[in-house]
């Protein structure tokens, strides 16, 4: 295998990546310094600053220069809700609506084929006025009657349900795609139509693989990365 | 010898690490001259392997041995996110192996000098006719003998473990991005585009980091799944 010199550019961008990991008191110097640090084309440090704003990693102003950005960083560790997720940000709920609904065939494989309505909550999470996430969420109404009268303004979903009816996940699986905001969404979250927004998809069991809810969550994509962190993966095979 | 015996020795050497998965097993002439029999019996030895699912015949690229590691046994993996269609057999085409210095920032990630190795290999895996951009980056020192063909038949999760210090835990990092231009002609998609960019950290025990792979799809043509329990 042969050695190859990294590019200007690459070097400018794992330079930056450097200074942003280590999180230097100092400001990133300029688009200047840069070149004259590192001895590469003004138009090297350009192409760099272009991959990591492709990522939103930096944005780039007029007069204060490079200045990386922070994304809310979701930790997909384990069964936890939204609220606990989020728990280090000062966020508001607020509950837009909630009705009762015939099942949608496209739920008939997650809910009990004996039930037939199911109650639908609407919910925005904002953070200093940013609406930050838009999601649904719905229940079997049989087994969770009371939830039709219930006001989740800055209530937690699932602090109700254990304190109401001593219920806890247990189970869980996601599926995470990508959509583009509609008009409906983009009103919701003020943002542009067409914004890129990850939409998650959540079906959460209790006790013996009881149906409890499933949500749709749709997320600025700007605004959120997440991580996941699998301890010893090449265990998979005792698990059978 | 008998060409079931050919294929005995050649299977026991298989399954004691010999030729460990994802490794290149020699020529049909290599091993014509290493038995001293017929190609024909040769042959039929390797088709016995190929038939057994313990060797892979890559048109191309030769003889493989096959990976422990199923796309099945991957899916099945709890608290890892994994694009829901991995099951289905893919296409590799690698388009970048070489050498560069680590740098100050995988200085960091690796916890190792900036001017020691890395290997940077990147291939593009079509699946199902959707594309996925990789980039394995893999330090010299734990990978001394690297060879990027395999990870035409082994997943990147079991050729990362073929070093001197083996990953047992998996950091993952999962975010949209926009395609740039360069992204955007590998994928053959527009630019600008959302794109799913996944990092995956594997480390030792010690917390180590023995290898970092970048995966980036089509983020509207691609979903993801995860399982928690």
């Amino acid at each position: 295998m042969e050695f190859k010199e990294r590019s200007a550019a690459v070097k400018a961008q794992e330079y930056l990546q450097y200074l942003i990991q280590i999180k230097s008191e100092q400001a990133i110097p300029s688009q200047r310094e840069l070149a004259e640090q590192l001895h590469i084309s003004r138009n090297a440090v350009m192409h760099a600053l272009e991959r990591l704003k492709s990522e939103k990693l930096v944005s780039v102003k007029e007069r204060t220069g490079i200045v990386p950005n922070s994304k809310i960083d979701i930790n997909m560790l384990n069964m936890q809700s939204m609220t606990a997720e989020l728990k280090d940000k000062s966020i508001d709920i607020k509950h837009l609506s909630t009705e009762v609904i015939t099942k949608p065939s496209e739920l008939n494989d997650f809910f009990n084929s004996s039930s037939t309505k199911l109650i639908k909550i609407r919910r925005v999470r904002i953070n200093q006025n940013i609406p930050l996430t838009y999601e649904v969420v719905y229940f079997d109404q049989n087994q969770f009657p009371q939830l039709e009268e219930i006001d989740f303004t800055n209530k937690p979903l699932y602090q109700f349900l254990e304190k109401q009816y001593k219920i806890e996940p247990t189970y869980g699986r996601e599926s995470i795609s990508c959509c583009l905001a509609d008009e409906k969404q983009s009103k919701i979250l003020k943002i542009a139509p067409n914004t890129p927004l990850y939409r998650v998809q959540s079906f959460n069991y209790y006790n013996d693989d009881i149906p409890l809810e499933t949500t749709t969550q749709y997320l600025v994509g700007s605004q959120f990365k997440y991580h996941f962190n699998a301890k010893n993966i090449y265990d998979y095979r005792e698990e059978q | 010898m008998l060409f079931k015996e050919i294929s005995k020795d050649l299977d026991s050497k298989i399954s004691g690490g010999h030729y460990p998965p994802g490794t290149s097993l020699p020529t049909e002439a290599e091993l014509q001259s290493q038995y001293q029999v017929s190609r024909t019996t040769i042959r039929k030895a390797v088709d016995q392997l190929v038939s057994q699912g313990k060797v892979i015949r890559k048109k191309g690229s030769g003889l493989f041995i096959a990976p422990k590691i199923s796309k099945q046994n991957i899916l099945e993996m709890t608290g890892v996110i994994k694009p829901s269609y991995l099951a289905a057999s893919d296409m590799v085409k690698i388009k970048d192996s070489y050498f560069r210095l680590v740098g100050s920032y995988y200085s960091l990630i690796f916890d190792i000098s900036p001017q020691e190795l890395l290997y940077n290999i990147s291939f593009i895996a079509s699946i199902k006719g959707k594309r996925t951009l990789e980039q394995v980056l893999l330090p010299l020192y734990n990978f001394p003998d690297f060879d990027a063909s395999c990870l035409k038949v082994v997943p990147i999760i079991e050729a990362v473990k073929s070093g001197k210090e083996k990953p047992v835990d998996l950091f993952q990092n999962f975010q949209l991005v926009e395609a740039t231009e360069e992204v955007s002609k590998q994928l053959q998609i527009e630019k600008n585009v959302p794109v799913f960019k996944t990092t995956n950290l594997f480390s030792t025990k010690d917390s180590k980091v023995v290898a970092v792979e970048y995966r980036l799809q089509d983020a509207l043509t691609t979903r993801y799944s995860v399982d928690f329990s």
